[in-house]
């Protein structure tokens, strides 16, 4: 039925100002919010929007793991960001300079940003933190053996493949720990996305991307 | 011009910034449409803030719109388009509706599986939402379901029905299963098997050639383990898998990998035990594991054995002898102590509880009646006071302490012991004060609630939970499906006391929107449309889905019936319900057989043994069912019962629920019947019936009814003098209209332990209801059952029954008969009161209770009755098994005027000087009986002696030897000793 609207859209100057582009259990994922994910890497990287069909099907993937986590989130008593936090998070943004020297407000008129998709950005990403560090960092450690053989098979070989001086273990023991640490957070992250995904309806719809949905 | 700049401008940069110029954002809405304009969507996107006519178009508005729309679960996909209008921009939401599930049936399956299982593999269930995803899986499971049966080619098409209306997919599965695949070879892997292949075919049942089928495999496996126990193995690891399938033989070749593991040796020292008690008593051997908690189980279970026989001190202690790969060793060695009797169970300490309400949840049991040495162990003393703490607790004393401990000996008796229970009540903590938040939508607010915590009694968990309950059902009830409840207690200055806080979310209602049934082909939608307690536009309530599902069962005519909410996930507040009923066969046919055994006399041409013999009566019954008449959910039966005692057909015509009512109900019937059960005739009776049932409450109903029926009685058969056979033969026209009012207030009617029953039926029989005679009846019964201890229950019930004659058949004889204290002739004998038997006075035999003929000492039948029992029933033996002790009173008397409670028979001599005998007094009847209890009712057996059963002339020969004055006229009693065996209690 949509596509035939579209077919018929296009004899009446019809625009498709948003549509469904993922469904991720019962909530749906938006083309604006794929559209805005594009734009928010671009002005946060320094770097212009990326238009590929690859890099929409990135983004929409990004949005879907951030949607199962969120779902993930809300079965657990589990607190969403306060207004000030995700303030404080825009304040920074607004200090920044972005792609040819822009300001915040220059930049969110080039990439067709409104301060509620930075806002909306800044209180997920807070909460992805949050609950990643308390779900699957609490509790990890690294052991000693471990940070050796860390130590001993990537670290140094790499130092010396760029030509450097490797340092003495004892002085990179608690850098090498907290990247096994987080190595293995996301390993276990991984493992969760892979177990959400399993158990929920993941549909994409992204089709043929209107420039409206923005 | 514009136009087409804004045309080229999409086209080139369909990506980047395709509305410069006329982008839609920020300019104001001008309308809102929707296509599909689906019912309810524009008033469900009114709240919508942000997207009302003459606001500015914003993006994340629009982006919320659409993630809200997406959450209500109405739709698989929404766009929203824009375009100009005049004065802004007119945004219409193009939505693909969501898809739910419908009827799901299959057809064609093959034994086993059944079609309900193979319907529950698919997983989908009543108005969930419906996607492609699912039905892949759904398919899938189907087929595995199938293979793992042994179909190993099964098809399974598959077709959707779609039903826009309703937005459900009905889906129908056909399955061709193909031939089920046979078991062929068998392999043993292993160079050394416990078994060799035939074995296991031997044992397993598993010959080569036979059907695969997953129960075959299952039992094949059960049989194999317990060849393995038999032979002390406990352990066996047995698997048995598909290896190969063969097509061209359809032959599924199994592996089956078979370790036996150790043997298990089990001895116990000290005691002697079967080893069925054995394998009862320790773990080890049902798990098939000695780990030591199972071992030390074992060792509890044996102390427990023993304790609950009188081994107050048994101990029992396990040594693992030997463990091997091999073999496991274990012996257990008891020490039973001396055995005693549990005297006394003491309570010390309890001032705000009473004893026996200390008493009544416990478990350990001094010796009493049925229990010789009481009941106890160490786990349920430890049982008890855990309970007993509990019930403290949950009464506001949460520092009571509970102890206990065996006093040994009791009372100085080394014979004897007792328990010793402690209490430490504690201070009790109260409620000082009640706040409640949350409780919108109850006007009365907690007043409506009548809590159970309330501020001046003790604080009580048990309360709150009893309130939290209340809370819940009330919102459930309006439709609060989300409702949450939390409680918190604040101490108040003083420990003792503290104010409990009920706080309650109850989140949105949910109402119901539209409710669709789908399933019914034959059955009215009227009678339909008034069993669905649920309306459009009332709150979704829990109880209201129940009650319908309830209803629809209870028409009688649906095999099965699903109330389920569609798109149950969904956010919105409107929801669907969908109905999915299937009507059952229509026809239903039905046959059974029975024997009567007992004393049960029926009407012979020997008139030898007037008060009956000993006897056996088969009985066949056939009983035809037609289901939902006329689609009305009324019902017609016919059943025939075919007896020694009774040949009898029986139509009837059913309408429940009458005058659209569920109170109400109507029968008209139609019976022909032939009945030999009282031994002094055979009569033949053909009666039509109309009657209609009221139910005033769930325990009162009343009938009302009337009846015309023509009864003759064989001449020949009649066992009366025979100068009497050309009146009592006579066919009589009765028509009789009637109002009987039932109460019921018993807990169980097949076996009642507590409660009241009675019942009053009076009857009026008359010319103007186009009868011959004319009398009026009276028959009432009260029954009353009280429990005085767990398991024993007093029983007891009176009847009387009068019939009182005023004109009209048979006004001849009055007198003589009067003075004769024979029965009212007035009254056709096949109306009359007859007793005895099973389910009246035990002291006599079936209907043998009453006047009696003086020439041939067989019953008439009596104007009157009455009948008072008292039975103590009290267990027996086990929980099924019980016992019964009984005393009938009674009698069936001539008349009304003649009831009597005198307890001895009174003879009087004619004139000619023969013995005339009076029945007209009270026999009394001492009894004892046993119950079995089943799931029908309990079986019963009764014996029953009278002290003061009736005498009588009797006539020793033949009906012609009394015509012809040959035979000889005798003294008669009747025996003192009853049996009776039946089904249900008595009363």
């Amino acid at each position: 039925m949509i596509a035939t609207s579209l077919f018929a859209a296009t004899g009446t100057r019809t625009e498709v100002l948003d549509r469904v582009a993922a469904i991720v259990g019962a909530e749906a994922v938006t083309l604006s919010e794929v559209r805005a994910e594009l734009s928010l890497e671009a002005m946060l990287g320094g770097a212009e929007i990326r238009e590929s069909r690859a890099a929409q099907e990135a983004a929409l993937g990004r949005l879907i793991d951030r949607r199962l986590i969120l779902q993930d989130m809300s079965m657990t008593p589990f607190l969403m960001p306060a207004d000030d936090e995700v303030e404080q998070g825009l304040a920074g943004l607004r200090q920044q300079r972005y792609l040819g020297g822009r300001d915040f407000a220059a930049a969110l008129r080039h990439y067709g940003l409104a301060e509620s998709d930075c806002r909306s950005f800044l209180r997920q990403r807070i909460a992805f933190d949050r609950y990643v560090s308390f779900r699957f960092r609490t509790g990890l450690s690294a052991e000693a053996p471990e940070i050796e053989a860390f130590y001993r098979d990537e670290y140094v070989p790499d130092i010396r493949e760029r030509g450097g001086r490797a340092a003495p273990l004892r002085e990179v023991a608690d850098e090498i720990a907290g990247v096994l640490v987080e190595r293995r957070s996301t390993h276990l992250l991984e493992l969760r996305l892979l177990e959400l995904r399993s158990l929920s309806r993941i549909e994409t719809m992204l089709g043929p991307v209107p420039g409206g949905a923005r | 011009m514009q136009r087409l700049r804004l045309k080229l401008l999409t086209l080139l940069l369909p990506a980047a910034i395709p509305c410069a110029g006329s982008e839609p954002f920020d300019r104001t809405i001008a309308e809102v449409l929707f296509d599909p304009a689906l019912p309810g969507l524009a008033e469900a996107t009114e709240g919508l803030p942000g997207l009302q006519v003459g606001q500015t178009l914003e993006r994340a508005p629009l982006r919320e719109a659409i993630q809200a729309l997406f959450r209500s679960g109405r739709f698989e996909d929404i766009q929203v388009d824009a375009e100009s209008a005049p004065g802004g921009v007119r945004l219409t939401f193009l939505t693909t509706p969501a898809w739910f599930v419908g009827n799901v049936r299959a057809r064609g399956v093959p034994r086993p599986p059944t079609e309900s299982q193979l319907i529950n593999a698919t997983g989908l269930r009543l108005g969930e939402l419906f996607t492609e995803q699912k039905l892949g899986r759904a398919l899938r499971s189907v087929r595995a379901l199938l293979v793992e049966q042994g179909y190993r080619q099964p098809l399974v098409r598959h077709s959707l029905g779609r039903n826009s209306s309703t937005q459900q997919v009905d889906l129908t599965l056909d399955v061709e299963a193909g031939p089920r695949a046979l078991i062929g070879a068998l392999l043993v892997p292993g160079s050394a098997p416990p078994l060799s292949e035939q074995e296991i075919r031997a044992i397993a049942e598993w010959p080569r050639g036979k059907a695969y089928r997953r129960d075959r495999v299952q039992r094949g496996i059960d049989l194999l383990r317990k060849h393995f126990r038999d032979r002390d193995y406990w352990q066996p690891s047995i698997r048995v898998e598909i290896a190969e399938y063969r097509a061209a033989d359809n032959e599924l070749t199994l592996v089956a990998e078979i370790e036996r593991g150790p043997r298990l040796v089990v001895r116990v020292e000290g005691a002697s035990l079967g080893r069925s008690r054995l394998q009862r008593l320790l773990p080890v051997f049902s798990r098939g594991s000695a780990d030591e908690d199972l071992l030390a189980a074992g060792s509890r279970g044996l102390q427990g054995h023993f304790q609950a026989r009188g081994h107050f001190d048994a101990t029992a202690d396990y040594e693992v002898e030997h463990e091997s790969s091999e073999e496991i060793s274990i012996v257990y060695r008891v020490s039973r102590g001396r055995r005693r009797v549990l005297r006394a169970v003491e309570i010390h300490g309890n001032r705000y509880l009473g004893t026996a309400a200390i008493r009544e949840p416990m478990q350990i049991r001094p010796s009493g009646p049925g229990l010789e040495r009481g009941a106890f162990t160490t786990a349920l003393l430890e049982e008890d006071l855990r309970a007993i703490g509990d019930l403290y607790r949950a009464r506001g004393y949460r520092d009571a302490t509970v102890t206990g401990a065996l006093v040994d000996p009791y009372d100085g008796d080394p014979r004897h012991v007792g328990v010793r229970i402690d209490i430490q009540e504690g201070e009790p903590t109260y409620v000082e004060g009640l706040v409640t938040s949350g409780l919108v939508d109850f006007p009365a607010d907690e007043a409506s609630f009548n809590f159970a915590s309330r501020p001046g009694l003790p604080f009580s968990e048990t309360a709150i939970a009893s309130d939290r309950q209340r809370i819940l059902a009330a919102y459930f009830e309006k439709g609060y499906r989300n409702v949450s409840f939390d409680w918190r207690f604040e101490e108040g200055s003083d420990r003792r006391r503290g104010v409990v806080h009920y706080e309650t979310d109850p989140g949105a209602p949910v109402r119901t929107a539209e409710v669709f049934l789908a399933g019914s082909r034959r059955t009215r939608d009227s009678v339909l449309s008034r069993r669905i307690a649920l309306r459009p536009g009332e709150p979704l309530s829990q109880a209201a889905m129940f009650s319908t599902q309830r209803n629809l069962y209870d028409l009688g005519v649906f095999s099965k019936v699903d109330v389920a909410v569609q798109n149950p996930d969904g956010s919105d507040d409107f929801k669907n319900v969908a109905i999915q009923v299937e009507e059952a066969r229509r026809w239903a046919v039905g046959a059974g057989g029975g024997a009567e055994f007992a004393r049960i006399g029926r009407n012979t041409a020997e008139l030898t043994n007037p008060a009956g013999d000993a006897g056996f009566s088969p009985r066949v019954t056939l009983e035809v069912t037609r289901l939902n008449v006329g689609g009305r959910a009324h019902t017609m039966g016919f059943r025939t019962r075919l007896s020694l005692l009774q040949q009898r057909g029986l139509f009837t015509y059913e309408a429940p629920r009458w005058f659209a009512s569920d109170r109400w109900r109507m029968t008209v019937s139609a019976l022909y019947d032939t009945f030999r059960n009282v031994n002094t005739f055979t009569g033949r009776r053909l009666e039509g019936a109309y009657q209609l049932s009221q139910q005033i409450n769930a325990r009162t109903t009343v009938l009302y009814r009337y009846a015309y029926r023509r009864t003759s009685i064989d001449q020949n058969t009649l066992n009366i003098q025979p100068l009497l056979v050309p009146l009592v033969s006579q066919p009589v026209r009765v028509g009789l209209v009637s109002g009987t009012l039932i109460s019921d207030r018993r807990d169980d009617p097949t076996d009642t332990t507590s409660g009241i029953y009675n019942t009053v039926n009076i009857a009026l029989a008359s010319k103007y209801a186009g009868g011959q005679p004319n009398f009026a009846r009276l028959l009432a019964q009260n029954s009353t059952y009280h429990r005085i201890r767990p398991r024993f229950v007093v029983a007891r019930t009176v009847q009387l029954g009068v019939n009182i004659p005023w004109a009209g058949h048979g006004v001849e004889g009055v007198e003589q008969a009067r003075f004769a204290g024979r029965p009212d002739p007035r009254i056709p004998i096949s109306e009359r009161y007859f007793g005895g038997g099973a389910n009246s006075h035990r002291g006599f035999a079936y209907n043998q209770a009453g006047p009696r003929d003086p020439a041939t000492g067989f019953p008439l039948g009596g104007g009157s009755q009455f009948l008072n029992s008292v039975e103590l029933r009290f267990p027996l033996a086990g929980k099924d098994i019980s016992g019964v002790i009984f005393h009938d009173a009674g009698n069936v008397y001539s008349r009304p005027s003649r009831i009597s409670f005198r307890t001895s028979q009174q003879v009087h001599t004619s004139r000619t000087g023969a013995k005339e005998f009076d029945f007209d007094y009270m026999v009394h009847a001492l009894g004892l009986g046993i119950r079995y209890r089943t799931p029908i009712g309990p079986v019963r057996f009764d014996l029953a002696f009278s002290p003061n059963t009736p005498r009588f002339v009797g006539f020793d020969g033949t009906r012609e030897q009394l015509l012809t004055g040959t035979g000889t006229f005798r003294e008669q009693r009747i025996r003192g000793l009853q049996f009776h065996f039946s089904l249900g209690q008595t009363f």
